[in-house]
C-alpha cells in the first residue's frame, strides 16, 4: 500500500474501470435499499394510521351509549373514504390513503352489556385488531 | 491533504475516491436501514400496547359488571371468584379488591397490577360505591396510559 502511495506512476484505465465497477455496484445497492426503505416506511405509516383508527374507534365505543352515538362519533372522527353499516352492528370502513378495510362489530343491546371488536385488514393480512371488549354496564 | 500537490500528481485517485464513496454510501445505508427497522417495529409495539390497554380496561369493565350483581344470592363473594366463575382469565395481571361498609353504602376499591409481584406498578385503580337500592356509582377510574399499561 505504502509502495502504491509513493508510486508516482498512474494506471488510469485499469483504475477507472475498477472504480466505476465499485461505484456502480454501490450505487445500485444503495438505490435498491433506498426504494425498499421507502416502501417499508410507507407501509409502516399506513399501519400506524390503521392502529390509530382502531384505538379511536375503541374510544368512540366506550364514550357512546347507543349505536347512533357511535356512528356520529366516527363520522366526526373521519379518516375513512366509505362507511357502511350492515346487519345493524357491522361497520365497514375503507381507510384514507391506504387500501385497508376496517370491520368493527358494535352491539348496544337493550338489555345486557355492549360489546365491541375491530379488525383492520390489508387483503388477507390482519394489520391490527382489538378483540371482543365488553362494557361493564 | 494539500490540494496543489494532488492536482500536480500524475497518479490517479479514482480508486481511493471510489472506496471513500463506498464507505459514505454504506454508512448512509446503515443509518436508513436502522431508522426503517425502528419504524417497522414501533408499529408492532404500538399494536401490542393498544391490546394490553384494552385488556386492562376490560378488567375494570368486568369489575363494574360484577358490582351490578354484587351482594346478590347467586353472585360470588369477591371479584376473583366472579372472574373464575365466568371463566375469565387475565394473564400478567393481578387484582386486589378492598370492600368497606359505610352505613347503607358499600364502597369497593380495585387495584390492578401488572405482574403478580408486590412491587409491581399499578395500572388501574377503580373506586366505586353501591347503595342498598343497588345503585352503582363509579367514583374514580384511574388508568395508566397505554405506554405503561
Amino acid at each position: 500500500m505504502k509502495k502504491r502511495i509513493l508510486n508516482k506512476k498512474g494506471f488510469a484505465i485499469a483504475e477507472t474501470i475498477m472504480a466505476m465497477t465499485i461505484v456502480s455496484l454501490v450505487t445500485v445497492t444503495a438505490l435498491m435499499l433506498f426504494f425498499s426503505s421507502v416502501r417499508t416506511t410507507q407501509s409502516a405509516v399506513h399501519k400506524a394510521q390503521a392502529q390509530h383508527f382502531a384505538e379511536d374507534a375503541f374510544a368512540c365505543f366506550r364514550a357512546a351509549e347507543t349505536a347512533d352515538q357511535f356512528s356520529t362519533a366516527m363520522e366526526l372522527r373521519g379518516g375513512f373514504l366509505e362507511f357502511s353499516v350492515t346487519g345493524g352492528n357491522k361497520y365497514c370502513f375503507t381507510l384514507n390513503d391506504s387500501k385497508f378495510q376496517a370491520v368493527a362489530f358494535v352491539d348496544y343491546p337493550a338489555e345486557g352489556r355492549a360489546s365491541f371488536c375491530i379488525e383492520i385488514t390489508d387483503g388477507d393480512e390482519v394489520v391490527t385488531s382489538i378483540s371482543e371488549f365488553k362494557k361493564g354496564a | 491533504m494539500k490540494l496543489r500537490p494532488l492536482l500536480k500528481s500524475k497518479k490517479g485517485i479514482s480508486l481511493e475516491s471510489a472506496v471513500l464513496f463506498m464507505m459514505i454510501i454504506f454508512t448512509f445505508c446503515t443509518l436508513v436501514t436502522s431508522l426503517v427497522l425502528r419504524g417497522h417495529y414501533q408499529v408492532k409495539i404500538d399494536s401490542l400496547k393498544a391490546n394490553h390497554y384494552a385488556q386492562k380496561e376490560q378488567i375494570g369493565e368486568e369489575f363494574v359488571a360484577y358490582l351490578q350483581s354484587a351482594g346478590e344470592e347467586d353472585t360470588p363473594e369477591d371479584f376473583a371468584a366472579y372472574l373464575a366463575e365466568n371463566s375469565i382469565y387475565y394473564e400478567n395481571y393481578s387484582c386486589e379488591e378492598v370492600k368497606t361498609q359505610d352505613d347503607d353504602i358499600i364502597r369497593y376499591e380495585l387495584t390492578v397490577k401488572r405482574g403478580s409481584e408486590e412491587s409491581a406498578a399499578s395500572v388501574l385503580y377503580i373506586q366505586a360505591e353501591k347503595t342498598e337500592e343497588g345503585q352503582v356509582t363509579v367514583l374514580m377510574w384511574l388508568s395508566a396510559p397505554p405506554e405503561t399499561a
